[in-house]
Order: C-alpha cells, then structure tokens, then sequence
C-alpha cells in the first residue's frame, strides 16, 4: 500500500473554496476539512443539503468467470442474489472471524462487479482473488455526494432523469459526461462519479444545480458529523479494522455490524469462527455531558471499565458532545449512565442519535 | 377536571413550561386561543407560494440545557444560528459598510452572549428555589441584575468603549435596535445588547419549532387544546385554583401560568376589583415599547447579493443621531421618515419559503408607533408606510421593486390582534433597566412568581431565551407544589 | 450407490486403516478410498523386487502406538528386532554404538572424548525423564499439561543449541539424525518426542516387525476388513465437496460421493489446497499455506544385494552423519535444487534380523537419505549414484553386490516445525472446513509411523458426529 497522500479529482475546485485552507487527510486522500463554519456544514444535511467530496473512498474493480463464486467467499452476504444494477452492504472477514472491511458491492454484469468501501484492502481482496482467477483493479475517478432533505430535488434539477431506488446505480451519459449515479450512502441522498478529467466540470454542474436550494458545500469533518450522528461506524476513524489474517479482533457483535451477515449464506471466510463468536460487547451511541469531544476515551460504571469511546464529535444539531463506543453488552441498554475518567457523565442512547429527514415537511 | 397547572398560551414558553412540567409527572393543561400552537414562531403563505415567519424572522437561541431536556433535536428542530450580518449604507454608496468578521465586533457580541448565558442560567436554577428562600439579604436586590456597565450606560457609551471605528459601531447599533424602539442615547440602553444573542432559525421555518415544542409537550403527557381563550383567573382569596374560559367551561388546577404579557395578564384575566393594590399598581406603571413593523415581500426573481452575504440580516446603517431621531419621532406618534431598516433574504437560506428561482425578502422596521398621533392605522396610512419603505428597500437593493409579486405590511395593532399582546410589542415591555430581569415582574416574588399564590409569570423576557422564562416558570411550580 | 456414508477416509496406507476401523468400531459407517489397486500406501512392499517384503515406507518403528496392537487385533504383529541401536559410522572405522543403555553409549564414547562421556549420560537421562514427562501430550492429545518453562524453552529451542554442551561433532550429528531439521527453532522438543515413544515396552526404542512394515500394513487390512468398512480402490479423490461444512467428495471420474464427515490422510498442504474448494481453509490460512511449500525431503532405497553387507560394526540402524553443519548445508543446497555433497544417510540391513524379507540367499539394505530436493537435478540416477558411494565408504563393493533396487523420491510432505510438534493433536487433526478431519502423517507431530494421528483423528470425528447428530 503507498504511503503517498493524494489530491482528488477535485482537488483544484476544492482549494478555491477552501478559504480557511483548512484540510485533512482520509484513505491516502487530502481533503476540505472544512471550507467555513465546520458547524454550520454539520447542520446542512439536517435542513437543506449539503454536497460533498467523497473521491477518497476506495473502488475496485472485480472481474473474471469466477467472479461471482470469489465474491461469495470473501462476503457475508451472496452475491448471487444481485441483478446488473443493484447492489448491497457486507462486511469481509478474516479466518478468525474479526471485520476486515465493510462496503457496498454491486453488479454491474454476469461477471463484473464493483466494491466501494470507505477504508482499502487491496492486499486480502487481490491475493483472495488471485486463487480464483479473477482479476482486481482500482478505479480512480471522481465522487461527490449530495445529502439531505432537498437532495431529491437537487437530483431532478440537474437532470438526472428517472429516480434511483436505494442500493441501486445507473451508468449515464449526462450533457457529454459520462458518469455514474449511486444511492450507497447511508444516510439517503446520491451520488455521482465521474472520471478525473471530468471533475472540475461535475463540480460546476452540481454546484450549480444545488445553489437555489441551499446546497452547501461542506467537508470532511462535517461528514464525520453525519456519520457519527447517524451511529455508522468507519474503518480507520473510528475503530482499527483486522489488518492481520488471523486476527480475532473486532468482531462484527462488537461493531454491531453483524445485520451486514446473512446467517443462510452458508460459505463465506471465517464464518465457522463467527458462529462460535461470543457477544461479549457491542456498539452503542454515548451522549456526554456539555459539548466536548472525547474520543478512544475509557467509559466507566461504578468505578470499573465498561468500554470506551471510538469517535466523538460535537454534533451542532444536537448541540452536545456524542459518541459511538464499544461497551459490555451489560452497560448496553439505552439509559444507562456512565462516566468518563474524568468525571464527565455520559449516557447510552439508542441509535441513530438523528437521522436525515429524507424529505421537507411542507 | 382537575389539573396540577394550568398553563396559558402555547406559545415556546407556554410548550416548554408544559413539557417540562409533565416530564416531572404533573399533570398538566395547555390552553391556546389560537387554531395552532406557537405563538409568534409561525411561518405562514403571505402571497400564493410565498411563505414567512410574519412576526420575526429569527428566534434567540434555546438555552442548551433546554434543548436536551426536551429533547427537541430528536422531535426535529435543528437550530440553525444566524452566522454573519451585514451593515450597508442606505444609498448604497459603498457596497458593503461592514460584516460580521471582524475581530472586536465578535468579541462583544461574544462577551454579551457570555452575559446573558450566566443571567439565564442563574434565573434557571435560582427558579427551583422556594419563595422563602431569598439568596438576597434586606431589601430587595434583584439576584439577575446583569451589572453596573449593563445597566447604567446607553447604547453608544458602551459601544465606544467597546468598539472601534465607525463602521462597526453603526453595525452593532443597528443590530441591537433592530424591530424596537429605543433611545441610544438613554441611560441603560446597552441593555439592548443582551437582547440580540446568538439568535437563530429553524429550518423548515420557526413553526418546525412550534410543532417540535408540541411534540415534546404531548411525549410528556402534557393536555393541549386549542381554540380555548382563558376568560379569567379563578381566586379563591388571595389564591389561583384554577381558570374560567370563555364558554364557560371552568378549569381547576393547583397551579397557573400565564405567558400572556403583565398587562394582559392582569387587567384581561381579572377582574378589577379582585386585584391587589399593589399590583394594581404595578402593572399600571409598567411601560411598552412597541415599534416593530413588517413588510413581507414576495419577488419573482432574488435581489442580487453574494451568497456569503444573503444569509443573515441585513442592516440598513443609519448613524446615532439618526436612530435618536427615529426615536423622537416614535415617541410623538409619528412614523419616522427613515425608520429604521433590516432586510433579510429569508429565502436563500430556506428554500422552502418560495418556489424554485423566486424570493423571499423580509424588512424589519424599528420606531413605529402602535398608535398614531392623528389617530389609527388606516389603509391609507399603511399604504403609504409601504410605499415609502420599497423605496428605502430600492435604495439599498436596486431593482428590487420591480420584481416584487405580493406583499403584506404588518403594523404593532396587528401584531397586539393576532398575538394578543399588549401594543403589539414583542418584548413584552420596555426594555429598561426598571423593567429588566427580576424587575420585569415582582421583585419581592422572585422567579416568575407573583403576589397572588399560584399565579406565575411564563410570558416573553428579553435575554433570557427562547423557552427560558416559560421553564422558570415550570420550575417555580414544581417547587412550591412540593 | 449405497446410501450415505457417516465418514470417508481418503488413503488407505497405514493411517487410513488405522482411522476408518477405529471409526467403524464406534458404530459409524464409513467409506474407505484408495487411489491405488492396492492398499497399504508407502507400506506395501516393493513393487519393483519380487519376492521382496521389504518397504519403502520404512524400514524400522520407533512410534507405532502400542494402544493399536490391542484395540485393532493385531495378534500376528511380531518383532525381528526389539532394540536396534544407533550405530555412527566414523571413516576411521571407530564406530560409535549408541544403545538405550546409557551408561554403555557413554562409556563408548569416553574412547574417543571422556568430557562428553558424562555430558552426554546425563542429557540423555534429561531427555528421557523429559520424555515420560510429555508423553500424555503426544499420547492422548492433552496440551495444556504443560506450563513448565523448560517446556517453553524446548519448545523454541533448536536441536543444534541444545547439543551445543557436546564436543564430538559426529556424536552431535548422530543425535541430531531425529530431531528432524536441528537447526530449527523447537527441533529440540524433537528429540524429547522421540523419548517419548516406547516400542516393545522399551522407552525410545526402534523395533524391525517380522515381515517389515509390510506384514503390519496386512495386519491393519485385515483388521478393517473385519470391522465392515466398505472399501474402494483405484478410486482417486479429485475434490472434497464442502459448502459451510463437509458434503463429500468427488473422485477424477467425476462421481460423487457423499458424507457427514471426511478424513484425509494426506498432508494438510495437499488436504486443504489441492482437494478443497478455493480458500476453504480461509484466505489467510490458504496463503500461509501456499508460503510454507516445503522444498525438501527425505528419499528412500531398497537395495537387494547378493551377499550381506559389512559394515564393520555390530547391526544396527547406522548412521552417517559427520558433522551438525551439514545439514544446514544439505537444507540451503537443497533448496535451490541441488543435491548436497554430504549426504545424511540412515542404512539398515532388514534382512539381518528379519532373512524372511528376501528371497534366500538375497539381503535387502535399506536407506534413508534426509533432506534432499524435491525435484533433484540428475534425477534418481545421480541420487542413486551418490548414496552408492557414500555407503561405500563404509562397506566395500557395494556396488557389484547390487542386482535390483527400488527408490522413493522425495516427496511433499508437511513441513516441520516446532509449533505443529507443540500443538495439541486436535489442532493439527482438526480442519477450518467442518467435519474435515486430518488423520494421516500431516496429523503426526513428526513423520514417522505411528497410526495415533489416525486413532485420534476417528475419535474427534466421532465426537463431531454425535454433536451434529444431536444438532
């Protein structure tokens, strides 16, 4: 894997709006952080939409005769199931059964498919493949989404034609570009991939499209706000996913990921270790006291540790400090109370902390 | 039917009082003369398509503590805080005379905000705190008194002092006497300055408030009905048990709140004669100043303003003399020839107000008189206020006249007929260093109480917050029915 | 077809016999599959000699499990030989007898260096008590007897640093011969399994059957025959058919067959890559796997002579092995294809305990030459060649004594390694693919004939079948 930190497609556009030069890095990827008030970026997706840079998630491309049964031993779920034009979530294990990676595959033909996850692993999933024959490749282009309760109109007022059902994609010639439109996030809205030439041209466009309706173009941080508000958890950021072949932490009952595992799907790696894995812990949503953040921080319960915090950020909606965190299943249940090193109190709190609304109430 | 309060109005106090009330088991009935619930934070269709809060465009911010009580994020109300305003010359001779940016203006706007944020939250946890016990010694001092500085200086002392430069002076003058009407010359005018804090918007417009204020009522067990006007307090003695409405049904409860202004409180829910002679008194000497009008406009096309700019208010400067001026004017019934000015492209940031490619723009006016020095507001009059105002709006933002479709002017008489408050004045009374904080209702009653048992005080106080004054008064309740 | 078998034993040499009648003795059904007309696997006796009974497989037992003479009915299994000792060759004809007799080893080896006379009495009486010590662990398949850190130590400590009290590089070298590759981390541990063995009753003896390996491979046909084990040969396991757990298998004929549980006698190398479906065993499993190919191993020779061979020494299992460098430089030459100038070789005369492995008048000599490429350059011949002259040095006109031989190229096996020596039996038994089992030498902590992989491998699959019975 290199070590080099990338610009995006987008990379030109985005340094023009980012006044504060505020940025970050993601995935071997530079980034906005925040292209002005991170705070109200964090409350665009909740009120009209927001746009936002995500190029930095990682493609690949998985092709061969084999395809199909390669996919059906690396995931939790069976592909088989997918028509050209759909797609689900799954997560890949490792022989032990610990996550290794989590994202949305989908079918584009009989013996072509595409992985789009927010963390890479292309050592496991090339070397998997490589005993099926079956040829892995990374695809660069450029990725922005739109998120929120006017994400809908955004998409008919660029003229993207016909709505996209979730967890489905449509490859398009749109006014001389060819693109891609995907509905994979998590929190509704789409999004639109373009190739790299393409980019600055897509950016104009959406802009564009999305400035009578109060698009905001928002960054990195604001994004995490989202993902953290709506309790998904990210590779990298939140939690360390299994790097080693055999290893046997974090199980996806610790994630609480194991709804992305389909029970009757009866080969897939690690699977005979999964069953055989205890729900010792499990990930909650933590809403602490005032509006600091306390990130891979200890949580206790009568003097013991219970768990800890993964990612914690301040939620301006909400207007406090949350969390995700990896608890006792005993100290699981929403309402109880905790408290950080500290002293600070926290509280469980059932997930998602607040979704996005997927439409405007009139 | 017998209730442990009875709580006039759902406006955010009223809702806050009831949802903080029946979060702590009490039961709990909410009566409001109006169809729907919210008071002033509506958002209603002025001009087919063309939607705007009529009364004000912005809120002042729910003291956080209040907004995770009632867990109002979860019943969808995302506060959104107005980020940035902009101050422009009237004739627009320099294209922008000053943003929100700069260093000292942040920094007073934040030590004001800090100010408030230790008053408020002092009257939030004094309010739990039973008459009996008085946390000032000998004779009344109110415990809120927000300080020397605050109260003994006028607006423009304190803003000399504080500020430098002409430019952000008239910004923040303009900002703080924006809607009112107010001396910047008299003593304890920088009152004012507490008033304006970190205000904001609801998305979906400030009725999302209301109805998530409502929500949070009802998840509480709280009783609310609507199309119910309270006729009169019910006393037994010198005692509240209860409410009398108007057709004629009778309400009992061990406690009432009213959010209705002092005035309508106690001269509309009482009968003269039942009043003590000290309230009576009072109550008469108590002062409003109402001098806030509006005018909703309806465009068919957006003013063109940056999109950095589009998103706040937008102050049409104007120098001291002129705002003492204003005042002079106002005080003498007369509506000023420049009235104070605040647009707001309310549209920009809430797509929701106006259809796709057309606008919403609101103009705040300050120190127009309630009643009118020949008399009252007739058509004729409003006519020619609007009149005279497109053309100060025209002034700042040329073109803007020729694209307006549809418009509504609303003088203080109809904010005093569609509110039911008193003059029509938003504040709930003048702001003024008598009438502040403990002063604002009975000093020797302390948080929110009065002198007539189980009658409490919910309605509007300035600097407080939005739903702060209705949770006091829930407070005050829950302790004395302990 | 018949109907569904509980167990299929692919294999059916020594190992596979030993699992399917122990199987089929707890009441299972099962399925027995040779690929080969024959069965017995690298125990039958040469194809290549007629009238010879002698076995490439092996030429002697130091491990065979004395629970299998019982529980299997081995009534006819006899000895030639009980207590063969190790003899070292020396080119200056002084040889060294290693015997079980501590005291005898080390008084002949006071001769020729007194300080190692005493160093080497008492390791041996170190590695023996250690021996009886972890027998359980190599018996019985318990691992967790063992928290003693001079276990700890052994476990990673190599065969060469522990000998390294020792003077006499012969004599270190002649132990080190079954300590597997001494240079390796845990090759000491090796040397304690061999203590840990008893052949006879006798501890860490190495006993010659009447009728060599061969007459017990019989005795175990027999055996399963007896126990109703449907047998099949010449039928080639092409694949193993598993979905989350075993199926079945599918011969190169492309039948299927189906079953609740498969043994494979093979290696793991060949179990989990070769037969079973693409990363069966898991990707990390499956690259660790293919990581781990061995490039080396031992090749073995009959030798039919027309007159005995004399060694100059008392019989025995000789050795010659100079010096413990060599088989670091046999390992390094070897793995890149070429055959070592110092070949580590192990001779015995079968015939001298045992005349009825020949035809009359005929003598068998058969070689073991350790770590050697698995696809040498020059091929057999150059192999051939090279051990002939080797042996030579020690037994003159070898070479014109010689009218027929048989030879076995190395082939692969697993790897050794101190971790698999450590593990408990039901970790190296045990499959990621359910209901597949390992019961053949890729079972076996070390290769060397003993059938307990076997005998434990029919007892964990027995478990595993009641489980998923009740399941």
């Amino acid at each position: 894997m290199s070590m080099l930190v990338r610009a995006t497609p987008f990379h030109s556009r985005a340094a023009a709006a980012n006044r504060l030069n505020a940025w970050a890095n993601r995935n071997g990827y530079t980034l906005a952080s925040h292209y002005g008030d991170a705070n109200a970026e964090a409350l665009a997706p909740h009120t009209t939409a927001a746009i936002a840079d995500v190029s930095w998630r990682w493609r690949v491309s998985i092709e061969g005769a084999r395809a199909e049964e390669f996919l059906s031993r690396l995931l939790t779920r069976n592909p088989a199931k997918l028509t050209p034009g759909q797609a689900f979530k799954a997560l890949w294990l490792t022989d032990h059964g610990a996550v290794r990676g989590a994202g949305a595959v989908a079918r584009l033909g009989r013996e072509t498919f595409r992985l789009v996850s927010t963390q890479s692993d292309l050592d496991w999933i090339a070397s998997g493949a490589a005993l099926f024959d079956v040829r892995v490749s990374e695809i660069e282009e450029g990725g922005l989404a739109i998120i929120g309760p006017y994400a809908n109109k955004i998409f008919d007022a660029a003229g993207f034609g016909e709505a996209l059902n979730a967890l489905t994609f449509r490859k398009m010639f749109w006014r001389g570009l060819d693109i891609m439109l995907t509905r994979f996030g998590e929190h509704g809205g789409f999004e639109v991939w373009c190739k790299p030439d393409d980019a600055p041209i897509l950016w104009g466009r959406l802009l564009k499209a999305g400035e009578p309706l109060a698009m905001k173009l928002v960054g990195l941080q604001a994004m995490d706000v989202l993902d953290l508000e709506a309790g998904v958890p990210r590779p990298e950021r939140d939690y360390d996913a299994a790097r080693d072949g055999f290893a046997m932490a974090p199980t996806p009952y610790d994630l609480k990921l194991e709804s992305l595992i389909d029970y009757d799907h009866l080969l897939f790696n690690g699977r005979t270790a999964f069953l055989s894995t205890p729900r010792s812990q499990t990930r909650v949503g933590v809403e602490l006291d005032g509006d600091r953040p306390a990130p891979y921080t200890n949580l206790m319960r009568n003097g013991q540790r219970v768990g800890a915090t993964m990612n914690s950020l301040y939620s301006p909606a909400l207007q406090r400090a949350i969390a995700l965190a990896i608890v006792d299943v005993a100290s699981a249940e929403p309402g109880t109370r905790l408290t950080l090193p500290d002293g600070t109190a926290a509280k469980v709190v059932s997930l998602p902390f607040l979704s996005v609304p997927d439409s405007i109430a009139e | 039917m017998r209730y442990d309060a009875a709580i006039i109005g759902a406006g955010a106090n009223g809702l806050a009082a009831a949802a903080t009330l029946g979060q702590a088991g009490l039961k709990v009935i909410v009566l409001e003369r109006a169809a729907v619930c919210g008071g002033r934070a509506v958002t209603r269709e002025f001009h087919p398509g063309f939607c705007a809060s009529p009364f004000v465009d912005e809120l002042p911010q729910i003291p956080v503590e209040i907004f995770h009580a009632l867990d109002l994020a979860r019943h969808g109300a995302v506060f959104v805080p107005t980020l940035s305003s902009l101050a422009l010359w009237p004739d627009r001779k320099h294209e922008v005379l000053h943003w929100t940016g700069s260093e000292a203006f942040n920094r007073l706007g934040a030590v004001a905000r800090k100010r408030a944020n230790e008053i408020r939250t002092r009257a939030l946890t004094d309010a739990a705190l039973a008459p009996e016990r008085r946390w000032f010694g000998g004779a009344p001092t109110p415990a809120s008194w927000p300080g020397e500085g605050w109260s003994n200086d006028s607006l423009t002392e304190f803003l000399s002092e504080s500020l430098s430069g002409d430019d952000a002076h008239m910004h923040a003058l303009a900002a703080a006497l924006s809607g009112r009407a107010a001396d910047p010359f008299a003593v304890g005018s920088a009152l004012h300055l507490l008033t304006g804090d970190g205000g904001g918007t609801v998305m979906g417009g400030l009725w999302t408030l209301a109805s998530a204020l409502e929500a949070a009522a009802r998840a509480a067990g709280a009783e609310i009905s609507l199309g119910l006007e309270v006729a009169d307090i019910r006393l037994r003695g010198q005692h509240a048990v209860g409410v009398h409405l108007a057709d004629g049904t009778q309400i009992e409860a061990r406690a009432v709140i009213s959010t209705l202004d002092l005035r309508r409180t106690f001269f509309s829910l009482f009968a003269w004669k039942d009043l003590p002679k000290a309230v009576e008194q009072c109550v008469s000497r108590y002062r409003y100043a109402a001098g806030r009008a509006r005018l909703l406009l309806a465009l068919d096309a957006p003013p063109p303003l940056e999109a950095d700019f589009a998103q706040g208010p937008i102050h049409i400067a104007a120098d001291t003399n002129a705002h003492a001026k204003a005042h002079d004017s106002w005080r003498n019934g007369i509506v000023p020839d420049q009235p104070p000015l605040t647009l707001r492209l309310v549209s920009a940031a809430d797509p929701r107000l106006a259809p796709i490619g057309k606008a919403v723009l609101t103009a705040t006016l300050g120190c127009v008189p309630h009643r009118l020095f020949d008399g009252a507001w007739t058509n004729e009059k409003r006519t020619a206020l609007r009149d005279r105002t497109l053309a100060q709006i025209e002034a700042a933002l040329p073109g803007v006249t020729a694209s307006v479709a549809g418009s509504e002017l609303i003088v203080p008489p109809d904010i005093e007929e569609q509110l039911g408050i008193t003059e029509g004045d938003l504040d709930g009374g003048e702001i003024a260093p008598d009438q502040m904080f403990s002063f604002r209702g009975f000093a020797e009653h302390p948080g929110s109480r009065t002198p007539i048992g189980g009658l409490y005080l919910g309605g509007t106080s300035p600097a407080f917050g939005t739903c702060a004054a209705g949770v006091i008064a829930a407070r005050a309740v829950m302790a004395d029915l302990k | 077809m018949s109907a569904r078998s509980d167990a299929i034993v692919i294999g059916g040499g020594l190992n596979g016999l030993v699992a399917a009648t122990y199987l089929a003795k707890a009441g299972r059904k099962v399925l027995l599959l040779e690929a080969e007309e024959i069965l017995g696997g690298s125990c039958r006796a040469s194809a290549a000699l007629p009238g010879v009974r002698a076995s490439l497989g092996a030429h002697a037992l130091t491990a065979l499990d004395p629970r299998l003479v019982k529980d299997l009915g081995l009534r006819g299994l006899k000895f030639a030989a009980r207590d063969l000792p190790t003899v070292a060759l020396r080119p200056d004809g002084h040889h060294l007898v290693l015997g079980r007799d501590a005291h005898a080893s080390a008084r002949a080896i006071a001769a020729q260096s007194p300080a190692d006379a005493e160093t080497y009495r008492r390791m041996r009486s170190e590695i023996f008590a250690l021996g009886r010590a972890m027998r359980p662990l190599w018996w019985d398949g318990l691992s967790d007897a063992f928290s003693d850190p001079l276990f700890s130590r052994l476990k990673v400590a190599s065969a060469t640093a522990f000998l390294s009290n020792l003077e006499s590089e012969p004599l270190k070298a002649a132990i080190a011969f079954d300590a597997g590759m001494p240079m390796q981390s845990g090759s000491a541990l090796a040397l304690v399994w061999r203590a840990a063995q008893e052949m006879c009753g006798l501890q860490g003896a190495m006993a010659m059957p009447f009728g060599g390996v061969a007459a017990l491979a019989d005795m175990l046909i027999i055996a399963a025959q007896a126990a109703g084990i449907e047998i099949r040969t010449k039928a080639r396991v092409a694949k193993i058919l598993a979905d989350s757990a075993v199926a079945g298998v599918s011969l190169d004929t492309g039948e299927e067959i189906y079953s609740r549980a498969v043994l494979s006698s093979l290696s793991r190398r060949e179990t989990l890559l070769d037969l079973s479906p693409t990363a069966a065993a898991g990707f990390s499993e499956t690259a660790r796997l293919e990581r781990a190919a061995p490039l080396t191993g031992d090749a073995a020779i009959l030798f039919l002579l027309n007159a005995a061979p004399d060694f100059g020494a008392p019989n025995g299992r000789f050795l010659i092995a100079e010096r413990l460098d060599a088989y670091a430089a046999a390992e390094s030459i070897a793995r890149e294809g070429r055959l070592p100038d110092e070949l580590l070789i192990e001779a015995v005369v079968a015939t001298a305990a045992d005349p009825s492995l020949a035809p009359t008048g005929l003598h068998v000599l058969s070689v073991r030459v350790h770590g050697l490429p698995l696809a040498p350059e020059g091929g057999s011949a150059e192999i051939i060649k090279r051990v002939i002259a080797a042996l030579e040095r020690h037994t003159p006109h070898l070479r014109e004594r010689i009218i027929g031989l048989d030879i076995r190229l190395p082939y692969e096996q697993d790897v050794f390694s101190g971790e698999r020596l450590a593990a408990a039996y039901a970790e190296r038994v045990e499959t990621p693919v359910e209901g597949l089992f390992l019961c053949g030498t890729g079972a076996e902590p070390m290769n060397a004939i003993s059938g307990r992989a076997g005998r434990l491998a029919a007892g964990i699959a027995q478990a595993w079948l009641a489980r998923e019975k009740r399941a």
